[in-house]
């Protein structure tokens, strides 16, 4: 197609946009709550992943040694528990060094080791840490059932909680989203129907004179696209706004929740809205022009 | 230009109907043909099957020396390209000025922009029309409209015109006009198909005039009358 028959193309589409104004309106609209719910689930996602990431990172386990145990045989575990797989990090902390710790949580001046006398309540213990915040339940397991070990804890449930919210997230928003593009793409391809049917009469004229089948085609396509396009930018304005506030209010309120600011991230989230809402205005066209275009 | 050799059109549907049988024709370049003959004597289907809206059941058809049969889909574009027509109900779209109506014919063949703007004044002229540029067809008079029709259908010079009943809406003086149009449009040596049901417009205009009945041509005469 020559670059003055795309002019043609693109002058016949913004006319029959403006032509269903309130059906165009309906389902720019549409692609526009669509791709707003896509990029928020996906943002809400991307956060809870940054947020799993981060507490993972702090997630460790204790494993409380038996008091029993002498000195020498607690260091020998060592091997022991770092040859289990998942384990990348293991720390002895000797009962001494934990009640040292425990009072410079407390403070100087606390009458901590007055009131204790001269006993130590701690355990000697060891701090791990996994590759993987999914493998720390495994990984506790297979250490709680070695000898010597008194007990093992960790943020027991914080983890599958987490993990079970990203997921529950991840398919709650594939769901949303595919429900709410099939309604964006039925509705495009509403609007493109009415449109060809408004133009049956011209594309009657367009085949008689010997117009090719995609100049007859283009302008459809185009104006499903522009619809897809529209709503793409609506929703990425929303999104870019709401969004930025909402980091700026927690920033102020909740800090100590991270919250993702990537910009190359967000810009190719933009960019995939953009290209989603091309494609879905593409494909209602193409559905519309399969059924009710007869060339 | 137009030449059917054996050609048969049979539609299958709930009965049979035979629309032509057996029509030999040859209709040469630059010639002013009238196709004539009652309701359903085939002539609408006879247009149908010269522009490849249909193909027909049996036989050969060649426009311009090239056979409609063998022709490829993505080819029909072209072939339309050589072919103007004239409806009876002039089908302008109504909501474009006169200039939109025709230059949307050279539009669909992708003419660049300076082209479409220089030419169709032009032919809006021929057809005597050159001060209703901007003026919508619903201010036109019908005789109006059909000089539209008409300078749509020749403004991308093709070489046959195909007019379906152009005169069957209008009053004997403006089919007059209209007809003299053709004519003007024919002596620069563009071939002319007419189906027509105005007796008083064939006889007047004396020419090569081809009567159908029941899907035959039963007759085909040089200067003849309805």
């Amino acid at each position: 197609m020559k670059l003055s028959s795309m002019g043609y193309a693109f002058r016949d589409a913004l006319r029959s946009l403006w032509r269903n104004k309130f059906m165009s309106l309906a389902s720019v609209a549409t692609v526009a709550i669509s791709l707003t719910i896509l990029g928020f689930a996906w943002l809400l996602i991307v956060n809870t992943q940054y947020l799993t990431t981060m507490m993972e990172s702090e997630l460790e386990i204790n494993v409380y040694i038996k008091e029993e145990m002498a000195r020498e045989q607690a260091l020998e575990m060592k091997d022991a528990i770092a040859k289990i797989p998942g384990v990348v990090e293991t720390v002895f902390v000797a009962k001494e060094d934990g009640l040292k710790e425990l009072q410079a949580r407390f403070g100087e001046e606390s009458d901590l080791v007055k009131v204790l006398g001269d006993k130590n309540p701690l355990p000697d213990t060891y701090r791990l840490k996994t590759a993987e915040a999914e493998q720390v339940p495994q990984v506790a397991e297979q250490i709680a059932g070695l000898e010597g070990v008194e007990e093992v804890r960790y943020g027991k449930g914080m983890v599958e909680k987490l993990l079970s919210l990203t997921q529950w997230l991840q398919t709650a928003g594939i769901i949303a989203i595919l429900a709410v593009g099939l309604a964006a793409i039925f509705l495009i391809a509403t609007t493109i129907r009415i449109t060809v049917f408004a133009r049956r009469r011209e594309v009657s004229i367009m085949k008689l004179v010997g117009a090719t089948d995609w100049y007859i085609r283009w302008p459809f396509f185009l104006e499903g696209m522009l619809i897809g396009l529209i709503g793409a930018l609506i929703a990425i304005g929303c999104i870019y706004i709401f969004y930025s506030q909402l980091v700026k209010n927690i920033a102020l309120t909740i800090s100590f929740l991270p919250v993702m600011t990537d910009r190359t991230v967000l810009t190719k989230l933009y960019q995939t809205l953009l290209l989603m809402g091309t494609s879905l205005g593409a494909l209602g066209s193409a559905i519309s022009l399969r059924r009710f275009l007869k060339i | 230009m137009i030449q059917m050799f054996n050609v048969s059109m049979v539609y299958n549907s709930e009965v049979r109907v035979t629309a032509l049988s057996d029509i030999n024709l040859h209709i040469r370049r630059g010639e002013f043909v009238f196709i004539v003959g009652p309701s359903g004597a085939g002539k609408s289907t006879l247009t149908r099957l010269m522009i490849r809206e249909e193909l027909p059941t049996k036989g050969q058809i060649m426009i311009g020396g090239k056979s409609l049969l063998r022709l490829r889909d993505r080819e029909v574009p072209h072939l339309r390209r050589k072919i103007g027509f004239i409806f009876q109900d002039s089908r302008l779209l109504m909501d474009r000025t006169v200039f939109e109506n025709v230059a949307f014919a050279m539009e669909a063949l992708e003419m660049p922009r300076n082209h479409v703007k220089s030419r169709v004044p032009a032919v809006l002229e021929m057809v005597g029309l050159k001060d209703k540029l901007s003026a919508y067809p619903h201010q036109l008079s019908g005789g109006q409209q059909q000089r539209v029709c008409i300078a749509r259908a020749v403004v991308n010079d093709p070489l046959i015109i195909i007019a379906d009943e152009p005169t069957g809406n209008l009053d004997p003086d403006t089919s007059w006009e209209v007809m003299n149009i053709l004519s003007a449009i024919n002596k620069r040596g563009t071939t002319i198909v007419t189906v027509t049901h105005d007796r008083e417009m064939v006889d007047r205009m004396k020419r090569r005039v081809i009567a159908l009945e029941n899907g035959r041509v039963v007759r085909d005469e040089e200067r003849g009358s309805y």
